[in-house]
């Protein structure tokens, strides 16, 4: 106790709470739209194709990826003075050290590479979240428009700052009326084939430039399929015929019925696969995206660091975790079962 | 599915992404590492097997030096031993040269002696004879019954032959 | 009002499971790791696996929620 009445730590502690207070009576920072689909990017195109917030938060992430990757390995040296590179050299000896426990030696040198740019590129990307400006830096679009677009019916408004504009934490709401006027206009604008712009915009909400590559089902489910695809495919290619018969047909216990069964359940976990490991890193992130503005929301210094500490750990974790799940399945696909081994 | 934002083109973007950062990761990042780091074990596993070769030399050959070393003292050892045996022979043998000298010295004295007294014997036999002569002589001469005579040189015989 | 009760207790139901399970299962892995520290390493790989798999039950609750929240089921409006 007298520890903490100490000049300096008292000192700091009433600092702390006149932020806290500060931060609840005069910065209020506004609840961002929280929305499913990847927002696009206005403006920015490759050709006719629209560019989402969460593809530039991937094409970030590669490059931090790529970036540190190369500068890791520019001079490698026997005995290594750059600090990157010993990092580098620490991380992958102890996940080929983790990937060797679960599948030998072999197994584990064929896929680390698949492991590693799954582990770094998830990493990365979840962790840009918790970079300042990712969902806060964006563009200010009518609420109209968004309402037209995907549904937002809240919007707040805009104040002028110096050479920024920003939203002020004062909400504006669409009533059934105006919901119904803005359908009906905007399709109107669609049979002309033209974009569609209110007459005068009640409120705005933000379009942030970037969003976390995780809170797109786009990458989850996208990167969730390819890996078991390629499970597959890597199985088949290990143990030819063998592998497809472990799917519907008989061979297992010789008795039709339960062999059938046990194939489709074996062909329906294979989707179960695809949605848990998809699903698992987009809710992570996505609910940790929510914490952390509803935090920001609440007050707008200080209570998000620790929940910032939290999406540190898991981001790291679910990074790991759909980098080991993807080793598990190509070893799961790759080890024939324990009633044909025995043959 | 539009309203949880899955669009096919997204989604295909997105795995050719992945796709393209899996490739330029493979073939440019990981293999230097994997490679300095196998080759850095195999040095290391090199040196510590190195070490050991040298360090089971190192044992092999102060084994050796001790052994010689042994060998030496036990033949120096071995040489003090005999030379030790050779000085308790010489000495026996001094020993056994001085009594047996002593012994024939005292043997030729006895014998010497022996000699010398058998020869005062004969010496002392014969003046004795003499005297007794002269003393029947002088008893013939003064006229002894021959009786008295003969118990007188029977008793100085016997007195004689006594000693 | 059942449209926004519905999410809410689909995700608020199916995270009770996981909720007991992860926390069994952890509450056995730490009592093992206490037991055998020496093995700690092994038997944390495999807590987490575990955890994985006892989440991805909370994971389909959340793929519920999340489309009864915007999708919609039919008839519900």
């Amino acid at each position: 106790m007298s520890k903490l009445l100490k000049p300096r730590n008292l000192a700091l502690i009433l600092g702390i709470v006149a932020l806290l207070l500060i931060a609840i009576l005069f910065v209020r920072v506004p609840l961002p739209t929280i929305l499913l689909p990847a927002e696009h990017v206005p403006g920015l195109k490759i050709g006719n194709f629209p560019i989402t917030n969460t593809f530039i938060a991937t094409i970030l992430a590669d490059i931090v990826v790529l970036v540190l990757g190369f500068l890791a390995v520019r001079r490698m040296q026997e005995v290594p003075e750059s600090r990157l590179q010993n990092i580098f050299e620490w991380i992958i000896e102890v996940f080929d050290g983790m990937l060797t426990d679960i599948g030998g030696k072999e197994k584990a040198r064929s896929w680390l590479a698949v492991f590693m740019t799954i582990l770094l590129f998830l990493l990365f990307a979840n962790w840009l979240e918790l970079v300042p400006g990712v969902d806060s830096i964006g563009y200010i679009e009518p609420v109209e428009v968004a309402y037209a677009k995907s549904g937002v019916t809240v919007g707040y408004e805009k104040k002028q700052i110096g050479p920024f504009l920003t939203l002020t934490n004062k909400q504006v709401k669409l009533t059934d009326e105006e919901m119904a006027r803005i359908k009906e206009e905007y399709k109107e604008a669609k049979e002309k084939g033209e974009e569609y712009h209110p007459h005068e915009a009640k409120g705005y909400v933000l379009v942030p430039y970037v969003r976390a590559a995780a809170t797109d089902l786009n990458l989850t489910i996208g990167l969730a399929l390819l890996v078991v695809l390629w499970s597959h495919i890597i199985g088949f290619r290990r143990l030819g015929g063998k592998y497809i018969r472990r799917f519907a047909l008989p061979h297992i216990t010789g008795m039709k019925p339960i062999d059938l069964l046990v194939g489709v359940l074996e062909f329906i976990s294979e989707f179960a696969k695809v949605i848990s490991l998809s699903f698992r890193l987009f809710g992570n992130i996505f609910a940790g995206q929510v914490l952390l503005f509803v935090m920001a929301f609440l007050v707008a210094f200080l209570l998000p660091v620790p929940f910032m500490g939290l999406e540190l750990f898991v981001g790291f974790m679910q990074a790991f975790v759909f980098a080991i799940l993807t080793f598990i399945y190509f070893e799961q696909a790759t080890h024939s079962h324990a009633g044909d081994e025995h043959h | 599915m539009a309203a949880l934002g899955l669009n096919g083109a997204f989604l295909l973007a997105q795995i050719v992404n992945f796709f393209i950062l899996f490739f330029l990761l493979k073939k440019f990042v990981f293999p230097p590492v994997i490679q300095m780091l196998d080759e850095r074990k195999k040095r290391i596993a090199e040196g510590l097997a190195a070490a050991d070769v040298a360090r089971r030399e190192a044992e092999e050959e102060r084994k050796k030096l001790m052994a010689q070393l042994e060998a030496e003292r036990a033949e120096a050892q071995k040489r003090v031993a005999a030379a030790s045996a050779q000085a308790e022979k010489v000495r026996e043998e001094i020993l056994a040269q001085a009594r047996r000298e002593a012994e024939e010295i005292k043997a030729k004295a006895i014998q010497e002696a022996e000699a010398e007294k058998q020869r005062i014997l004969a010496e002392a036999h014969k003046q004795i004879a003499e005297l007794a002569l002269l003393a029947a002589e002088r008893v013939v001469r003064e006229g002894l019954d021959e009786t008295t005579q003969h118990k007188i040189i029977e008793d100085f015989l016997s007195q004689v032959s006594l000693n | 009002m059942v449209e926004i009760l519905s999410p809410g207790l689909a995700i608020g139901l199916g995270a009770i499971g996981p909720g007991i399970g992860i926390g069994l299962l952890v509450m056995g892995a730490l009592q093992a790791m206490g037991r055998n520290p020496e093995v700690a390493g092994e038997i944390r790989t495999n807590m987490i696996l575990g955890i994985v798999f006892a989440e991805s039950i909370a994971i389909y609750a959340l793929v519920v929620a999340l489309l009864l929240l915007f999708v919609g089921a039919p008839g519900l409006k």
